[in-house]
């Protein structure tokens, strides 16, 4: 079985913390998986490491068979929890940025969203809002057709309307053989589109399995599961 | 992808440095047009004299443009430091380090670049003191500048003098790149971080240099202050090594940098 995404004994500290603590992990090609936990539990952490943003103190990580670096880089999208948009460009001069490093990346794709949300192309990055950034960073990381998305907080900063227009284009947008995984604490929002779930308590895997099993098996819905595990 | 790493660097900081550049011939021009320099005999002099309202504007546009030299050197530093910090140790790094490219590319992108702006500015504030001067028949004076220097310099120093420059402000800005590299390191207080390690990287290039100066000081140091000659042959072998140990500086910072932000990257 070839995983899109394997952690072996996977460990990173900063300093005397313990960010991420013995993990193991495999995620599957084709599935949408939510990374699921509290602040703090290592969720942004993993996807770091995943990113080569990070490296591991010990134990590996690997992306499609493969250690992070040029080549996973070139199959994972990512959507950080950050706005990394700088403040010189147009939105039509950061598409013509991901045409020229993603050979996946998709322009028209990114130009019909934008005029769906009334996002005008020629519009400086500098001069937009919190939250339009967040839609063009989202709108730029699903134009890809990557193997694997990491979605970083996808819906946190922005209202409860347009979560919904943010899953429908999540949904809608990503490459179909593509896993995507996304973290997030808003866990009733999103439950009905996840395929798998991931609950990680301080920096620990402590449950994984899909959300059929766990209504076949608990009679609960995701969200009520979480609230049940990590019940303080 | 160097290349087009460098097309957007260059576009990113292009758009301070173009400005700046034609403002500044500009008022070289203008300075030239009204005049606030004069050739006396073989000498220039300043003409303002007396107080009217020409000599007024006279001096408010000379200070403009000294005021423009001392701000487009400035900017050059600021911009060195602020697209390193900013655009790879800031939330910009979050795109930056994700794009499928080398860690030494982003390094090697950022430090062509900022050769390129220092030696377009020393040109451009070189071409509008040559403006301001207004000197009749430029280029053959110009000319006969350079063979006059060549004839006293001779042939190696001609070559070694803008090498030496080259590598040793190649060396500066890896030293900033590398400064900042270390402060990234240490979760708090990473600007002070920075400066500390600027300070110890200067101090340990210092005591690379003593140290060379004594080990070869009786090849080159003694004879070249005996020598009478008016440029002793051990001027090229000073400057040749001088160069040779900036690069070797150079390199080196340029790896713990790359090191760092291979291994030990932590953006926040």
């Amino acid at each position: 079985m070839n995983y899109i995404l394997e952690c072996n004994n996977l460990t990173k500290t900063f300093g005397p913390t313990i960010a991420l603590n013995n993990v193991n992990l495999n995620v599957e090609r084709g599935k949408i998986v939510g990374l699921l936990g509290p602040n703090a539990s290592g969720k942004t952490t993993l996807i770091k490491l995943c990113n080569d943003l990070l490296t591991p103190t010990s134990g590996e990580i690997l992306i499609g068979g493969k250690k992070p670096g040029i080549e996973t880089k070139r199959i994972i999208s990512y959507l950080p929890e950050r706005t990394y948009l700088n403040d010189w460009m147009r939105v039509s001069d950061i598409i013509e940025f991901f045409k020229d490093f993603y050979t996946d990346f998709v322009p028209d794709k990114a130009y019909d969203m934008l005029s769906k949300l009334n996002i005008d192309p020629k519009d400086k990055l500098k001069t937009m809002s919190k939250g339009t950034k967040e839609k063009v960073q989202l709108i730029l990381v699903m134009s890809r057709e990557a193997d694997l998305y990491l979605l970083d907080e996808p819906i946190g900063g922005v209202d409860p309307a347009a979560r919904d227009y943010i899953l429908d284009t999540i949904l809608s947008n990503y490459n179909e053989s593509g896993t995507v995984i996304i973290s997030t604490h808003l866990i009733s929002d999103i439950e009905k589109i996840l395929d798998e779930v991931i609950f990680l308590k301080e920096g620990q895997i402590v449950l994984q399995k899909t959300v059929d099993e766990i209504r076949e098996e608990t009679g609960k819905s995701v969200d009520a599961l979480f609230r049940e595990v990590f019940k303080c | 992808m160097l290349g087009k790493l460098l097309k957007y660097e260059i576009k990113a900081t292009a758009r301070w440095f173009l400005p700046i550049y034609i403002i500044i011939i500009l008022f070289a021009f203008i300075n030239r047009l009204i005049n606030p320099f004069q050739k006396v005999g073989d000498t220039y002099t300043a003409t303002v004299e007396g107080l009217n309202f020409l000599n007024f504007m006279r001096g408010i546009s000379i200070f403009v443009y000294f005021a423009l030299i001392v701000a487009v050197i400035a900017m050059t530093f600021i911009i060195i430091i602020q697209r390193f910090y900013k655009n790879l140790l800031g939330d910009e790094g979050y795109l930056m380090f994700t794009l499928p490219v080398k860690t030494w590319q982003h390094i090697i992108s950022k430090l062509l670049t900022s050769m390129m702006w220092i030696i377009l500015s020393f040109l451009v504030i070189i071409s509008s003191i040559l403006i301001l001067l207004n000197i009749d028949n430029l280029f053959s004076e110009l000319g006969r500048l350079i063979s006059t220097a060549r004839e006293f310099l001779g042939d190696n120093l001609m070559i070694l003098i803008p090498i030496v420059a080259l590598i040793s402000s190649a060396y500066s800005i890896l030293t900033v790149y590398n400064a900042l590299s270390i402060g990234h390191l240490f979760s708090k207080h990473r600007i002070l971080a920075s400066f500390g390690a600027y300070m110890v990287i200067y101090i340990v290039g210092q005591i690379v240099f003593t140290i060379f100066a004594f080990a070869t000081a009786n090849k080159i140091l003694v004879p070249l202050s005996q020598s009478t000659a008016m440029v002793p042959p051990q001027v090229a072998t000073l400057i040749a090594s001088i160069t040779v140990i900036y690069a070797l500086l150079g390199i080196a910072n340029f790896i713990v940098a790359n090191v760092i932000l291979n291994r030990k990257l932590n953006l926040e």
